[in-house]
C-alpha cells in the first residue's frame, strides 16, 4: 500500500514557518493535512508549505491549499509554496492555481 | 461480444469505506499491464476525480459503481459506471474564471479539468448498461 503521508514543522527564514508534507494530499490525506495547516497558520499565518517530497496531489488538495490561502490572508499572512515537483507542479501549473501562490524553489527562498 | 458484458465489470458498493480497495485493483490491473510510474500517478488523479464524484454525488440512496480496466498494446483505459443521477462532467469547464479573486474562488471545478489534461480521451455516455439507464465514463491513458 503506497499511502505515505507525513509531516513535519520548522522555523524557517524571515519568521515564516516552514510546514513539509511528505507523500500525497488526495481525498484519504486531505482532512488531516487541513487540520495541521489550519493549526499551524492560526499560530503564525507566514507559511509555507514545503513540496519538495509531495509526491501527490489531487484536486482534493488543490481545495486544502485553497482553503489555507484564503485562512492565512484572513489573519493579515500569506500561505506560500515551495519545491513542487512532477505532477504536483503539473497539477499546481495546469489547474492555474499556481497564479494565486508565492512559489519558490525551496522553503530557504521565503522572503 | 458486447462491450458492456457485466461479466468484464467489478462491481462495488458506491461508498467511500470501498474508494481505497476498488483504488488497489485499478493500481494492480495498471501495474499488471506496463504502466509506467509517471503514467500511474496521472492514472490515479483521474480515477480518484471521478470515483469520488460518483461516490459523493451520483445517488442519493446507496448505489453501485461499477469499473473496468482495459489492457491495450500502448494504452491503458478505465470506465466507470452507475446508475445515478445523469451528470455529464464534460459538458463545460467549472474551473472559476481566470480573473476570479481568490476570496471568491470556490475550491471546486478543478477535477475534471485535470482529468482533460492528463488522459489522451475521456468519453461520457448516458445510455442502457446493467439493466438501467447508466452514466458510462471511459478515460484513455498512455502506457509509456
Amino acid at each position: 500500500m503506497d499511502k505515505e503521508f507525513s509531516q513535519k514543522e520548522y522555523a524557517g527564514p524571515n519568521g515564516w514557518t516552514v510546514w513539509g508534507i511528505s507523500g500525497r494530499i488526495d481525498m484519504l490525506t486531505a482532512d488531516a493535512a487541513y487540520a495541521t495547516g489550519e493549526e499551524i497558520i492560526l499560530r503564525n499565518p507566514k507559511t509555507v508549505l514545503d513540496m519538495t517530497e509531495m509526491e501527490y496531489l489531487s484536486s482534493a488538495g488543490l481545495r486544502v491549499l485553497l482553503r489555507l490561502n484564503k485562512l492565512a490572508k484572513k489573519k493579515g499572512g500569506e500561505f506560500a509554496l515551495a519545491g513542487p515537483t512532477g505532477i504536483v507542479k503539473s497539477v499546481l501549473e495546469d489547474s492555474g492555481m499556481d497564479a494565486l501562490f508565492s512559489v519558490w524553489a525551496s522553503p530557504n527562498e521565503a522572503e | 461480444m458486447n462491450n458492456n458484458a457485466e461479466q468484464d465489470w467489478k462491481r462495488y458498493d458506491a461508498d467511500m469505506k470501498w474508494f481505497e480497495r476498488i483504488r488497489e485493483d485499478v493500481v494492480a490491473a495498471a501495474e499488471e499491464a506496463g504502466v509506467s510510474p509517471r503514467q500511474m500517478l496521472k492514472l490515479e488523479l483521474g480515477f480518484e476525480e471521478i470515483l469520488v464524484n460518483i461516490i459523493s454525488y451520483a445517488y442519493e440512496d446507496p448505489g453501485y459503481v461499477w469499473v473496468k480496466t482495459t489492457d491495450g498494446d500502448k494504452d491503458f483505459r478505465i470506465e466507470f459506471a452507475d446508475h445515478g443521477k445523469q451528470f455529464d462532467p464534460l459538458e463545460k469547464d467549472r474551473r472559476p474564471a481566470e480573473d476570479t479573486p481568490l476570496e471568491e474562488r470556490e475550491p471546486g471545478g478543478y477535477g475534471i479539468f485535470l482529468v482533460k489534461q492528463n488522459f489522451k480521451s475521456v468519453e461520457y455516455k448516458y445510455e442502457e448498461m446493467f439493466g438501467h439507464m447508466a452514466n458510462h465514463m471511459s478515460m484513455l491513458l498512455d502506457k509509456g
